[in-house]
C-alpha cells in the first residue's frame, strides 16, 4: 500500500516543487549571466553596487523559494491528515506508518531536491561574486575551500547534512502539527507554538553540546599566522556541522515515534 | 454469528463534555439501521469511534470481532457528512484512487451510478454544486462490496429526485450479509427503508429496536415517534 500512497501523493503534489525548482534555477541563471556581464572592480576599495545587488537578489529568491517549499508541504500535511481530506485518508485500509512514511519521503526528497539545487547553483554565483570583487583574477573559492578540508569529506558532510537536515525538518513539523492536534481549540496555532517550542529546544541541546568544542576553540586559537587561524577554524567548523547532524538525526527520530504515536493512539478528528 | 457489531462500555470525552457516556450497543447483520437523535446527541461521534477517527477515552468496538484498524476499514464503507475528496481532483481520478486502495470497489458498478445520476466522469470536483459532490461520494461508497455501510447524512443536500435514486440504490443494491448505519434528520425519507432505529440523547441510547414494533406499540410512525420522545 504504500507504493499506491507515494504514486497519488506524488500525483497530487509535483506541481509546485517543480515549479519552485524551475524558479530558482532560472534567477540562477539570469544572476549567473549578469555578474558574468559587469565589469570586475578597479581597486580592492570599489565594491560595485550593481553585483552586490544581484547576489542579494539571488539569495532572497532562493531563500523564499525554499521557504515557499516548505510552507506548502507542511500545509499538505496538515490538509491531507487532519481536515476533512483526513477522513479518507484515515478510513484507508492503510497503517499511519504508511500515511507518514509516504508524506516523509515525497516531501523530503523535494526538500533534498532544492536544496541541492540551491547548493550547486549558490557556488558558482559566488565565484562569480568574489571575483568582481576582487583584484586578482587568479582567486577562486573552490581552490580557496581545497586549501582547508578535503573536496570529497566536504561532498560528503554536505550529502549528509543535506539528507539529514531535510528529513529532520519535515518530521520537526510533522510532529508539530500531530501534537496541535491535541488541542480542543486553535489547532493551527497551537501546530506553530509546538514547532517554536520544539525549535528552541533544539537550539538549547545544540548549544550544550557546541560548548565544549567552542570554549576549546577559543581558548586554543592560534593566531599567530592568517593561514593556522583559518585552519583551525575550519576544523572547528567541521566538528561543529558534524555535530549538528547527529542532533539533526537524534531530533527526526524522536519526533518520528510521537508522530506515529498521536495517530495510532490519539488521533482525533473535528 | 449475526453480530456485526458490538459496542461496549464506550465513553468519550471533549474536554470537560461527555459525547458518549458508557454507550453499549449490538448491530446485526442484514439490517437497515437509523441511528437517530437530536444535534449533538453523539451520532457523529460514535460513527467516528467505529471509522477509527476518534479514539474513545474508555469502552471497546468490535467490528466481526476485531478493533477498528486496517481490519475493519476494509469491511467498512464509510460516508462522512462533510466533503472528504480533494476537490482539484477529478471523478475518474477519484474512481482510480478508490480502485487502488479498496479491493472491494465495484468499478463499473459506480461508473453505471455516475451515468444514471449524469455525472461527467471528466469533471473536476470544484466545479460540480455542493449536491453533486455528495452524489458522487456516496456512489463512492455505495459501490463498494463491504460488511457495514455507515453513512452520515447521506441525503441532506441532494434534491429529492435524487434521493429517491439513491434510497434506491441503498435498497437493491446491497448484499443480505451487510449492514446500513445510517444517521440522519429527514427521518420521514428513510423511515420506508428502515428495518431498525437506534434512538440516541445526550450521548447514550434511548431506544434500540425494529421500525415494526415502534409501528405496532405506539402507533405511529417512526418520524412522528421521534418528534414524540424529543419534543422541545
Amino acid at each position: 500500500m504504500l507504493g499506491k500512497l507515494l504514486k497519488h501523493e506524488f500525483k497530487e503534489t509535483w506541481k509546485l516543487p517543480v515549479l519552485v525548482c524551475v524558479l530558482v534555477f532560472a534567477v540562477f541563471l539570469a544572476t549567473y549571466w549578469y555578474l558574468g556581464n559587469i565589469p570586475p572592480a578597479a581597486s580592492e576599495d570599489e565594491i560595485s553596487m550593481a553585483a552586490m545587488m544581484a547576489f542579494l537578489l539571488f539569495t532572497i529568491a532562493v531563500i523564499c523559494g525554499n521557504f515557499a517549499l516548505l510552507i506548502y508541504l507542511a500545509v499538505r500535511f496538515y490538509k491531507n491528515l487532519y481536515t476533512d481530506e483526513g477522513y479518507l485518508m484515515h478510513t484507508l485500509p492503510v497503517t499511519p506508518r504508511s500515511l507518514i512514511l509516504s508524506k516523509l519521503i515525497l516531501s523530503s526528497s523535494w526538500m533534498i531536491l532544492i536544496s541541492f539545487e540551491i547548493f550547486f547553483t549558490i557556488f558558482p554565483v559566488m565565484e562569480r561574486f568574489f571575483q568582481l570583487l576582487s583584484t586578482d583574477p587568479q582567486i577562486s573559492l573552490y581552490t580557496a575551500l581545497g586549501e582547508y578540508i578535503s573536496i570529497s569529506e566536504f561532498v560528503l558532510l554536505v550529502v549528509v547534512s543535506v539528507i539529514i537536515s531535510s528529513i529532520s525538518s519535515m518530521l520537526t513539523i510533522y510532529a508539530s502539527i500531530s501534537l496541535g492536534q491535541l488541542f480542543g481549540k486553535h489547532k493551527v496555532l497551537a501546530s506553530v507554538l509546538c514547532y517554536i517550542g520544539f525549535s528552541a529546544i533544539t537550539q538549547i541541546i545544540t548549544s550544550i553540546f557546541m560548548t565544549p568544542y567552542m570554549v576549546s576553540y577559543v581558548i586554543t586559537l592560534d593566531t599567530t599566522t592568517a593561514a593556522a587561524a583559518s585552519f583551525q577554524f575550519w576544523e572547528f567548523f567541521r566538528t561543529i556541522l558534524w555535530i549538528g547532524v547527529g542532533i539533526s538525526a537524534i531530533l527526526a527520530v524522536l519526533c518520528y515515534i510521537l508522530t506515529e504515536y498521536i495517530m495510532k493512539k490519539c488521533l482525533n478528528l473535528d | 454469528m449475526n453480530n456485526l457489531v458490538t459496542v461496549s462500555h464506550l465513553t468519550k470525552k471533549y474536554g470537560h463534555k461527555t459525547a458518549l457516556s458508557d454507550l453499549s450497543l449490538t448491530l446485526n447483520r442484514g439490517r437497515i439501521i437509523g441511528l437517530l437523535g437530536p444535534n449533538g446527541c453523539g451520532k457523529s461521534t460514535l460513527i467516528k469511534c467505529m471509522n477509527g477517527l476518534l479514539v474513545p477515552n474508555k469502552g471497546e468496538i468490535l467490528i466481526e470481532g476485531s478493533k477498528p484498524g486496517i481490519e475493519t476499514k476494509k469491511k467498512i464503507s464509510y460516508l462522512p457528512e462533510r466533503s472528504y475528496c480533494q476537490s482539484n481532483m477529478q471523478v475518474r481520478e477519484l474512481l482510480s484512487y478508490f480502485s487502488d486502495f479498496y479491493e472491494n470497489f465495484l468499478l463499473e458498478k459506480a461508473r453505471a451510478m455516475l451515468a444514471d445520476l449524469d455525472i461527467d466522469e471528466k469533471s473536476s470536483l470544484k466545479s460540480l454544486s455542493k449536491g453533486t459532490k455528495e452524489k458522487v461520494q456516496l456512489i463512492l461508497v455505495m459501490a463498494r462490496d463491504v460488511s457495514l455501510y455507515i453513512l452520515d447524512e447521506p441525503i441532506a443536500g441532494v434534491d429529492p429526485a435524487a434521493r429517491d435514486y439513491i434510497l434506491k440504490t441503498i435498497l437493491t443494491d446491497y448484499s443480505e450479509n451487510a449492514s446500513i448505519l445510517m444517521s440522519t434528520h429527514l427521518i420521514s425519507d428513510i423511515e420506508a427503508i428502515l428495518d431498525d432505529v437506534i434512538f440516541m440523547k445526550e450521548g447514550q441510547i434511548l431506544l434500540s429496536t425494529d421500525t415494526e414494533s415502534i409501528r405496532a406499540e405506539h402507533g405511529k410512525s417512526v418520524d412522528a415517534y421521534f418528534r414524540e420522545v424529543f419534543a422541545c
